[in-house]
């Protein structure tokens, strides 16, 4: 049978994103001998593998496409500006967010609930809060490392007053304020905790004098910007699917898989996830096979297809290949996963090439001699070989002179 | 795209009724042979459907008035279609019995239908005649088609159609020469009968088509679904003839590269190769450093505790609660593992029955001291629901304090205390319990735990681990039977990386093929095709190569799976291979192609 054509992939128009690194792991000619091989860390939380420490999320997604932002499309970039201020004030040159008063007013709400939830009183409530979201001077705020380490403090309270849920965090100071010093002493002495959000509020500016110059007129209240720290901050993790996260454990050895505080060692892994996804050796198997030549794979859900190959990534080109994945024996036979007939066959065919994507089915073989114990650890991959088809349709009529391949 | 056609002849475009000018001179004594007699296709005037083209110009003819046999057959002749318009009519045709009223593929012009009993064949005077088929015989031989129709006879018992007269430019590229003679196959024959070019006999009678797709269409040769593909892409201009099987390269002309069209086999060996081989070190390496793995079914039971024992609690064991009282095998006494480790006493109830070596244990030096007591001959009832034994001895009154009288006591009302309920849990607790089953770890099946003798040694662990956590090899994946196939600092560059993490093989189609062949039954490859452009340096004897091959299938039969797909393209050699599903009347065209992702290196 003649090979098929190998297609180049067809870029996006449009490119928001740059390129950083094909994995997320630190490559000898970039960094020189001495790199600092830093491994991620991830939970299992209920059958799902998620990654909650921020600089993991964007190392992860930002290097390889791994994964999914749970409160966004795909990269994890959720955050409550309002697209709209942001256009107003684009030339504040911040990144922080930027919300409305009312939002905002909403936060602290939402804040004051929860804590009363928590058995705190009214009073104490109020008073923790006012402090809390008093206005800051935006200018001058960055991460101040030599700042006084205020974390067990932090922590302490944190840990006391988190809610049950995962997503919502109430970062609290410590410590007291010591009075209205100046607002930058104060920033100082406050390191910026793990649990701050600092928002810029938009705010009506009532000033007096304009009222008495005009008071049968209407004004619009200028506004302003005032920075004030967000009390009911909302979190968004990374969450990886089994085979993406099962890939960065035993192909990279970049990240270490937790379940309730204990690290889960790789054949653990190759186990449990069988239990939590029957068909997930197969899947994975294919979706190392792809990676290990580097393209992207991707869930297929929205095209009826296991998996959908990019070039690169996601934002960069549209996706190639759309896969679907069968494990057969030596003898070429199996149980397939999805039994085809030629109306599913044809139909799925259609879909593909409505959206530019080639339908490829890709067969894992599989030695008859290898045994179910040997299936029980991923070096059983070693000797499963891969063959690629295919499919496509023939117009008879269309290429009757033209020498078009087939 | 304009099937063949002899000069002269007079194409009908389909559906159109065909209303025939003046007899030409070239109808000769076929015509009158055929005219003369009751057979002629003297259809009613009504029958607008079918065109009729070689009405028999004889004056007077037309208004003779029909006998009843011809007007069965003219009849029977008039149900006919056009047989462009392959819908369920045609599908049916096959099986229709002779002279039949269904509606046939019937021919724009064809030959004379024969009516039931033969009647309208007969030939010679004007005027009913009687039924004679041995007058006809004789009166044919030879038979002769009429016009410039080429005469063809069908012989069921070969298989194949013979031509009586010379072949038209059909020829170029349609038939084979056997013996002598011209000859077409059953799916040729019937396609030229469909398009006017030949006149097809069986018994020296015409064939309708109808006819002729009974007939020749039998499922051992040429199955309608075949003829139906065939005849659309001989009507689209291509190419078609049967498979050749002989036409496949081997391997080895194959890779010499004989038709000269590109191949990379040798490449591909090659970088096959190399990748393997860059396998079997990793897989050398990767075996050398494998451990055999522990057994996690060092069972827990002897253990009696889900920690490692301390040997200082004990003397807090009369203020134990009774529901931390664990199995403890009685008669098989303290683990083998654990040589120094003290089992957990486990009788953990108030006051009475506390174990009498509780006393002894306060004595021993903490950490790993030759122990003063034989552990093995020290037995500790089980007092746990699976095989009580609750009947506890006095102790030993040397052990005890001076004014401490022991006594032996049967603790079973205390067990009966015990809460034995097997606790129900919601649903939400029953899926964390199995959530936990999956992934936790049993503490004491890790070997560097057991190893460990007393409570201090596991917080030196622990905090060992925790300084290791930190590292860029944790122990958890570093230090296990199976690790990681990258370790940090091995990959340069993501070339490198890749080709560490590439442990599966690719395969081609056609790998493997050849051993398949053996099996039969299933798809099976049907025609070569080669392009209409073709048609002008198309030589019969020396076709060169298809430009595919055809394997035909109804659309409700299952997909091929790998193994077809791998016997059939090692039988079509290097020319693509394409399904044709036909789906009553309506065809599709599909092909599988090999295909190997290359490697994106370019980032």
């Amino acid at each position: 049978m003649a090979e098929a054509v190998f297609r180049a992939p067809k870029r996006k128009r449009r490119v928001y994103e740059s390129f950083e690194s094909p994995l997320p792991i630190p490559f000898g000619q970039d960094c020189g001998p001495k790199q600092d091989f830093k491994v991620f860390t991830a939970e299992m939380i209920n059958n799902n593998v998620i990654v909650r420490n921020t600089e993991d999320m964007e190392q992860l997604y930002g290097k390889g496409y791994f994964g999914k932002g749970i409160l966004s499309r795909s990269r994890p970039n959720f955050t409550i500006s309002d697209p709209k201020l942001v256009a107003k004030w684009k030339d504040m040159k911040t990144d922080m967010p930027i919300i409305t008063s009312t939002k905002y007013q909403h936060s602290v709400e939402w804040a004051t609930k929860l804590m009363q939830r928590q058995g705190q009183d009214e009073s104490t409530v109020r008073k923790i809060l006012q402090d809390y979201t008093k206005p800051l001077e935006h200018s001058g705020i960055k991460r101040n490392e030599e700042g006084q380490r205020h974390d067990e403090l932090n922590s302490g309270t944190v840990s006391k007053m988190e809610g049950t849920t995962d997503r919502e965090e109430l970062s609290m100071p410590g410590d007291t304020q010591p009075g209205d010093g100046s607002q930058q002493a104060d920033l100082c002495a406050r390191k910026r905790g793990p649990g701050d959000e600092y928002v810029l509020v938009e705010e009506d500016v009532y000033d007096v004098s304009e009222q008495e110059c005009a008071p049968n007129e209407e004004l619009a209240p200028k506004k302003r910007l005032v920075c004030r720290r967000n009390p009911y901050r909302i979190l968004e993790y990374l969450q990886l699917s089994l085979e993406e996260a099962f890939f960065l454990v035993y192909a990279l050895g970049c990240l270490s898989i937790y379940y309730e505080k204990e690290p889960l060692t790789i054949m653990k892994l190759w186990k449990a996830f069988t239990v939590v996804q029957p068909t997930f050796r197969t899947t994975y198997m294919a979706y190392h096979y792809f990676r290990s030549k580097g393209w992207v794979p991707k869930v297929g859900l929205k095209y009826g297809t296991d998996l959908l190959l990019y070039r690169k990534g996601p934002p960069f080109y549209h996706a190639s290949y759309s896969v679907i994945i069968e494990l057969v024996d030596d003898h070429f036979e199996g149980s397939l996963r999805r039994p085809f007939s030629w109306r599913s066959l044809a139909a799925l065919n259609r879909v593909s090439v409505n959206v530019s994507k080639e339908l490829m089915l890709c067969y894992l073989i599989k030695p008859s001699t290898m045994t179910d114990k040997e299936m029980e650890s991923p070096e059983c991959m070693k000797q499963i070989k891969v063959q690629e088809v295919i499919l496509s349709r023939w117009v008879s009529s269309r290429e009757r002179s033209d020498q078009d391949e087939l | 795209m304009e099937p063949e056609l002899e000069p002269g002849a007079v194409e009908v475009p389909a559906g159109r009724v065909l209303r025939c000018g003046p007899a030409r001179g070239g109808a000769g004594p076929a015509e009158r042979a055929w005219g003369e007699g009751a057979g002629t296709p003297d259809a009613p005037q009504g029958a607008a459907l079918t065109p009729r083209p070689f009405l028999p110009q004889r004056p007077g003819a037309s208004r003779r008035p029909l006998a009843v046999p011809e007007a069965a057959s003219a009849l029977a002749w008039a149900q006919g279609l056009p047989p462009r318009r392959l819908g369920l009519p045609g599908r049916a045709a096959a099986r229709v019995p002779r002279g039949a009223l269904a509606a046939a593929g019937g021919g724009a012009r064809g030959a004379p239908v024969r009516g039931p009993g033969r009647a309208g064949a007969g030939a010679g005077a004007a005027g009913p005649r009687p039924l004679g088929g041995g007058t006809l015989r004789r009166t044919l031989s030879p038979l002769l088609a009429r016009g410039s129709l080429v005469a063809a006879e069908w012989r069921p018992e070969e298989g194949f159609v013979e031509l009586k007269s010379p072949a038209g430019k059909f020829w170029q590229t349609m038939g084979f020469s056997e013996q002598g003679r011209q000859r077409l196959h059953p799916e040729e024959a019937l396609y030229l009968l469909e398009c006017g070019s030949i006149q097809l006999f069986h018994q020296d009678l015409p064939l309708s088509i109808q006819e002729a797709y009974q007939l020749l269409l039998t499922e051992d040769a040429v199955t309608f679904l075949q003829y139906q593909v065939f005849s659309h892409l001989k009507r689209l201009g291509y190419v078609v003839r049967r498979f050749q099987p002989g036409s496949i390269l081997s391997p080895y002309e194959r890779q010499l590269n004989l038709d000269g069209s590109a191949q990379c086999l040798e490449d591909q060996n090659g970088k096959r190769k190399r990748r393997s081989s860059s396998f079997r070190s990793i897989n050398k390496k990767a075996k050398a450093l494998e451990n055999p793995p522990q057994g996690v079914d060092e069972t827990p039971e002897s253990l009696t505790a889900s920690s490692p024992p301390p040997c200082n609690q004990n003397s807090r064991c009369p203020e134990e609660k009774p529901q931390e009282s664990s199995p403890v095998k009685g008669p098989m006494g303290p683990s083998q593992l654990l040589g120094a480790l003290e089992p957990w006493p486990g009788l953990a109830n108030e006051g009475v029955g506390c174990s009498p070596e509780s006393g002894k244990v306060e004595n021993r030096v903490k950490g790993f001291c030759k122990p003063r007591w034989n552990f093995e001959q020290i037995s500790f009832p089980n007092m746990a629901s699976d095989s009580r034994h609750t009947l506890l001895l006095a102790p030993a009154p040397e052990l005890l304090p001076a004014n401490v009288a022991g006594r032996e006591t049967d603790a079973e009302s205390w067990c009966q205390k015990l809460n034995q309920r097997k606790e129900k849990l919601s649903r939400r607790e029953r899926e964390q319990q199995a959530e936990a089953q999956r992934f936790r770890e049993d503490v004491n099946s890790d070997p560097e735990v057991q190893c460990c003798s007393n409570w201090q040694e596991y917080k030196q662990l622990l905090q060992r681990r925790c300084l290791q956590k930190s590292q860029s090899r944790p122990p958890h994946l570093w230090e296990q039977p199976v690790r990681p196939l990258l370790s940090p600092g091995q990959a340069d560059s993501p070339a490198i990386a890749l080709q560490h993490i590439s442990v599966l093989q690719t395969t081609h189609l056609a790998d493997g093929g050849a051993r398949l062949l053996e099996k039969s039954g299933g798809l099976e490859i049907s025609f070569d095709i080669y392009q209409a452009d073709a048609v002008a340096t198309f030589r019969k004897n020396n076709p060169g190569k298809p430009y595919a091959r055809m394997c035909i299938s109804g659309f409700d039969e299952p997909v091929p799976d790998l193994c077809t797909l791998k016997r059939l393209s090692y039988q079509s050699g290097d020319v693509p291979l394409i399904f044709a599903l036909v789906d009553h009347g309506d065809i599709s065209f599909y092909s599988f192609r090999d295909f190997t992702l290359p490697r994106d290196l370019e980032h």
